[in-house]
């Protein structure tokens, strides 16, 4: 897997200003960590972020959705730009903070079905997270029409942990945005937690 | 002799009372999220809906973390030496608390996770979450020392 720091983010002239110094506000500790000893690298080992250059398909997991349809993520994704998110539901940490991001992107984007994007919050927990859940948690944070759950099948998690996380298990995943393009291939990724717009900004462009 | 009883009793009586039982109350109400605080990741605009933000998600006992996992808060994380990423060690008292919390930046400062909220919080709120998570392990801390320099006082 190739992957982009913020350097060769900085590359991209579609970048906002914003954007790219929000970037260097995520790299400066990292180029820091030096200064402080080594511990830092590894106490935020995540993928790099910025765009994914060539496109990587996404793999052909098997997917239960919170409707309880089965599906695979190529299909999910085929046709829509969708932006995924890793979580589980009973996760109390982060994950919370990453569905109000997704809440705020729904939020600033209302004509998301007549664009053909989607938000997608895949569950690293499938033992726990049967529909039934995640329905539930996608109405504790107000999910409209756009936004959708799933679980991969017990035999998948590893795939999708490896494609998207970065850790082996579900208390370990990424905090990251992936943005997949219309051929379900995954195009960029975000830094940890990004604001709202920074997911906006990328949806727009595919 | 007359002073020493009278620094002892003081002190005596600090030690008993602490931090004041409203002033507990409130925090422990401002860390459970009873009562809301306002937080924001740095560097977003927008501040986040309270009950993500709330403290006990990440440092209660039950939290359940996702990649991150934060530390229990009580006297002897806080008030004791402990080293963030390899930098020099460090320990808090009420103002590098506060302060961390406002900016997520900590007494040496090193920045604190990306994950850990920044809040806007006013100086009141901020003593009684302090208070509510130290308040009897410091005043214990400080008595003591204090009780300690007093006898090297008397000795010399």
């Amino acid at each position: 897997m190739r992957r982009t720091d913020c350097l060769r983010r900085s590359e991209s002239a579609a970048l906002s200003r914003r954007s790219f110094l929000q970037s260097l506000l995520v790299a400066v500790p990292v180029f820091a960590a030096p200064l402080f000893g080594a511990q830092l690298l590894t106490d935020t080992a995540i993928h790099g972020h910025g765009q994914i250059k060539p496109p990587e398909p996404v793999p052909g997991v098997k997917l239960v959705r919170d409707n309880g349809a089965s599906t695979t993520l190529p299909r999910l994704a085929e046709g829509h730009a969708t932006a995924v998110q890793i979580m589980f539901t009973s996760c109390t940490t982060t994950c919370p903070i990453q569905a109000a991001i997704f809440g705020r992107v729904q939020a600033k984007l209302p004509d998301m079905a007549a664009r053909k994007v989607q938000l997608l919050s895949i569950s690293m927990d499938p033992t726990t997270d049967t529909p039934e859940a995640l329905t539930a948690w996608l109405r504790r944070f107000h999910a409209g029409p756009g936004w959708i759950a799933a679980a991969p099948t017990a035999a998948d998690a590893a795939r999708v942990q490896k494609f998207f996380g970065t850790g082996s298990d579900a208390s370990d995943h990424s905090n990251q945005v992936s943005i997949l393009d219309r051929q379900g291939r995954l195009v960029w990724r975000t830094y940890e937690l990004p604001a709202a717009e920074e997911v906006v900004s990328v949806l727009r462009k595919i | 002799m007359w002073a020493r009883l009278f620094l002892s009793t003081s002190l005596g009586a600090a030690f008993l009372l602490g931090p004041s039982a409203v002033t507990v109350q409130r925090g422990e109400a401002l860390f459970n999220g009873k009562e809301p605080l306002s937080g924001r990741i740095r560097e977003h605009d927008e501040t986040l809906p309270p009950e993500v933000v709330r403290c006990v998600n990440c440092h209660g006992a039950s939290a359940r973390p996702s990649r991150v996992a934060a530390p229990h808060l009580d006297g002897s994380r806080l008030l004791e030496f402990h080293q963030r990423r390899g930098g020099p060690p460090s320990r808090y008292d009420q103002s590098a608390f506060c302060k961390l919390l406002r900016s997520g930046v900590d007494p040496v400062q090193i920045m604190i996770a990306r994950e850990m909220p920044v809040y806007a919080l006013d100086d009141d709120q901020c003593a009684s979450l302090w208070s509510f998570l130290v308040g009897k392990d410091a005043a214990r801390k400080e008595n003591g020392g204090k009780e300690k320099k007093a006898d090297a006082n008397e000795t010399h």
